[in-house]
């Protein structure tokens, strides 16, 4: 199945949405990336995002692309265009001192 | 003749056994690592001061990743053992038992477990390890969720 033939079919599913622009690229032979951009997710958290991209799309994840893994990347059109974080939580100042486990663990 | 046909079914018998000694060992010790990585991570996200996500996360995805091991060697699969691969989901998750991907197949033929595995692939992978996340902490809630109840479903389906 090729990126294109996978773009029409998310987009099919999608039509409750908004969808702006829809990029799919195939990686390790089953593993299908999906980069959605949509200002519906404006305000949304991004696991948030995730679930209801993964509750619209499960028909063909489930049929169609059944031998496929999905990652979703979903992009309102600021994050997409000048990485601006549009999730509805963002961490405070203090959330920046997780920075990463390596900080943590010294790996 | 016959004597040396019979010491070959016997060395062959043994060999089986020895393998499979091992297959079973294996498959234990990444049962135990598994549960080993989830009490870390519940112990880092109740943390009392100041929930330590990241570790929670690094955790989850370690259990997750030691229980598909788990679940592929008890079928007799051997999953990725080595470099980035070896903590890769997908790649785990993709093992080839005979002809059939055994828990690929089982994530996309059970509907309320896809939400699951897509938010654990979709939110971070082994290479984020090094990265600021910056996801709010009811993201972290979630994804502790995702990862508790997908470990779960393996470990019913097919550790137990």
């Amino acid at each position: 199945m090729d990126s294109s033939k996978i773009c029409r079919l998310v987009k099919d599913q999608l039509q409750s949405m908004e969808v702006t622009e829809i990029f799919a690229s195939i990686e390790d032979e089953d593993c299908i990336r999906l980069e959605i951009v949509s200002n519906y997710f404006q305000g949304m958290r991004i696991i948030k995002r995730i679930e209801l991209l993964s509750k619209l799309l499960q028909k063909i994840a489930m049929n169609e692309l059944k031998d496929y893994h999905l990652i979703f990347n979903p992009l309102t059109i600021n994050e997409k265009s000048s990485n601006v974080d549009e999730t509805a939580n963002r961490l405070s100042t203090d959330g920046k001192q997780l920075n990463g486990i390596a900080a943590q663990t010294n790996l | 003749m016959v004597f040396y046909t019979l010491r070959n079914q016997l060395i062959v018998v043994f060999y089986f056994f020895m393998k499979n000694e091992k297959r079973i060992a294996i498959y234990e010790v990444h049962k135990i690592k598994a549960i080993e990585h989830f009490l870390m991570a519940e112990k880092a996200i109740n943390h009392e001061v100041n929930p330590l996500y990241e570790q929670m996360v690094m955790n989850c995805h370690m259990g997750v990743e030691m229980i598909m091991k788990a679940a592929i060697y008890k079928f007799g699969g051997i999953p990725p053992t080595h470099g980035p691969e070896g903590h890769n989901l997908l790649k785990i998750a993709s093992t080839k038992i005979g002809k059939r991907k055994l828990l690929l197949d089982a994530i996309n033929s059970t509907g309320f477990i896809q939400p699951l595995w897509h938010k654990i692939v979709s939110a971070w992978n082994i290479n984020k390890r090094y990265e600021f996340m910056g996801l709010s902490p009811l993201d972290y809630d979630d994804l502790y969720e995702a990862y508790e109840r997908f470990y779960r479903w393996i470990v019913a389906k097919f550790v137990d």
